[in-house]
């Protein structure tokens, strides 16, 4: 997140500034009173304003608190999501071998991708999101899937194109 | 499977004609099968060797893959499962929370302890029941939201309730010496002695209703028994048992899909109808003392709702389906 270098000391910047001053503290209360755990609270107020200074652009002076609130709800969900995945995935390592569990490097990037691939899944229609888990993530030939879910293999070829549209959109190899 | 690896660590967006884009992912699902051979491999060698564009395209689409194989396994797709397991679950209850908006007291307040229903060997959702022939030819019918195990041994033939109400008609057993059946809730057990009978589990407490025979039953923190005949009732908590009703019905009328009043206060009667339908239902408290009689379906809730407007003066409220409020006309 290097938001300095890709935007210098320009009108913008001094414009947040002045939002953050301004509004700060406003909304840390606020995600404060939602979520009610001050070291998230302060995080996510943090993040609001470097999403604006990434987005580029400030909002109008009477809609500051309502833009920062929208911005900050959306980065209270993403939260929600990647607490949920690393729990469940934490989960479910713990019931395999250790020498499958990786490193705690390696699992904060694959926590990264895993984020953006469950969003994928979340607007993929639920017969596509089967196919696509068998395939790639269980290994399964389309022969096996096209019986594990009673389609033809035509169908699993057609659901596959589907995804791996998906997948370009989110895996497109940008950090 | 093993698709040539092209795989650059720049990846440039250039500008790829749709169409050729469109080939490249063709080939990389056709590869996805696991079953592709050998003359597909050439043929995707003479498409790759057209030139830079779909050369460019390919080494677009590795990128995406390397990514996805660095995360795919059995690991990953476990926690991508269990995720959408548990918004599934907890979907009904949002949709509660945002009408409500007081909602983590309503959270705490409905919470069902899924993890029982996921570890029972049986068990039933809202408004669905359901008939289980038992190891030794018996009959265990769970009702509404239930949920047992059942744990038969060498030594004795053990139903757990963990949640809900079961209906039991015991069969004789067909080993020697005779085992006996018992059905243990969070308070106690029930033993039951050649028998049919009902067992629901409350917040606290246990109910036991008898149709036929007998049953003992025994709280688990006292030394204490109850002896409960066909035609009564009895409840009983972890230090003690309470004294025995008369109940002609023998509790039973479930298994037939009703649920008969006499007359009960209202409240009472939509907390018991509540537990067949999936939401709340909410009752105002100038009507929760109306006592109500009859005969009811709690196959069709919905149905039941609006009897009681044709014979209680009171109107019915759906603010969705699964959010209901009963109040004065």
């Amino acid at each position: 997140m290097d938001f300095a270098a890709s935007s210098p000391a320009t009108a913008l910047t001094r414009e947040v500034s002045a939002l953050y001053c301004q509004h700060h503290d406003w909304l840390r209360c606020w995600l404060q009173r939602r979520i009610g755990n001050r070291f998230d609270a302060a995080d996510i107020t943090q993040d609001t304003f470097v999403r604006i200074l990434l987005n580029g652009h400030s909002p109008a002076p009477e809609q500051s608190r309502a833009h920062l609130t929208q911005i900050a709800k959306g980065l209270m969900i993403d939260m929600h999501r990647r607490r949920m995945l690393e729990t469940a995935w934490l989960e479910s390592l713990a019931s395999m071998p250790e020498q499958h569990v990786p490193s705690a490097e390696a699992r904060a990037i694959i926590l990264e991708s895993l984020v953006r691939i469950d969003v994928m899944l979340d607007d993929m229609p639920a017969k596509i999101r089967a196919t696509f888990l068998l395939s790639r993530f269980d290994g399964l030939t389309y022969s096996e899937i096209s019986t594990a879910l009673n389609i033809s293999v035509a169908t699993v070829r057609k659901y596959m194109l589907k995804a791996v549209q998906s997948c370009m959109a989110c895996l497109d190899g940008s950090p | 499977m093993a698709a040539p690896d092209m795989t650059s660590s720049t990846i440039k967006v250039a500008q790829i004609p749709s169409a050729i884009m469109q080939q490249a992912l063709e080939w990389q699902v056709s590869f996805w099968s696991g079953e592709s051979g050998t003359d597909e491999h050439q043929r995707f060698e003479r498409w790759l060797n057209t030139g830079p564009q779909q050369q460019d395209a390919w080494r677009q689409v590795q990128a995406m893959n390397s990514r996805l194989n660095e995360i795919a396994g059995p690991s990953t797709a476990g926690a991508l499962r269990i995720k959408r397991q548990q918004l599934a679950r907890r979907r009904t209850l949002k949709t509660l929370l945002f009408i409500s908006g007081s909602g983590l007291a309503l959270y705490g307040a409905r919470r069902t302890p899924q993890w029982q229903a996921l570890a029972a060997d049986y068990h039933t959702g809202r408004g669905e029941q359901r008939e289980i022939t038992l190891p030794d030819g018996g009959r265990l019918t769970l009702n509404t939201d239930s949920a047992v195990d059942i744990a038969y041994d060498s030594d004795i033939r053990r139903i757990r309730l963990q949640r809900g109400e079961i209906h039991v008609a015991t069969a004789a057993d067909q080993q020697l010496p005779v085992r006996p059946f018992v059905v243990e809730t969070l308070q106690g057990r029930a033993r039951a002695i050649g028998t049919r009978f009902t067992v629901r589990q409350q917040d606290g407490r246990s109910i036991v209703a008898v149709s036929q025979g007998l049953v003992e039953l025994r709280p688990q923190d006292v030394d204490e028994v109850l002896l409960v005949k066909a035609g009564e009732r009895a409840s009983f908590d972890r230090s003690g048992v309470s004294p025995l009703q008369q109940t002609p019905q023998g509790g039973e009328e479930w298994l037939r899909g009703l649920m008969m009043a006499e007359r009960m206060p209202l409240r009472d009667f939509l907390a018991n109808l509540a537990r067949y339908r999936s939401g709340i239902v909410r009752c105002h408290d100038s009507v929760g003392e109306l006592a109500i009689s009859g005969v009811f379906s709690v196959r069709d809730t919905d149905q039941t709702l609006t009897a009681l407007t044709q014979i209680l003066p009171i109107r019915i409220t759906y603010a969705t389906r699964y959010w209901v409020s009963v109040s004065a006309r």
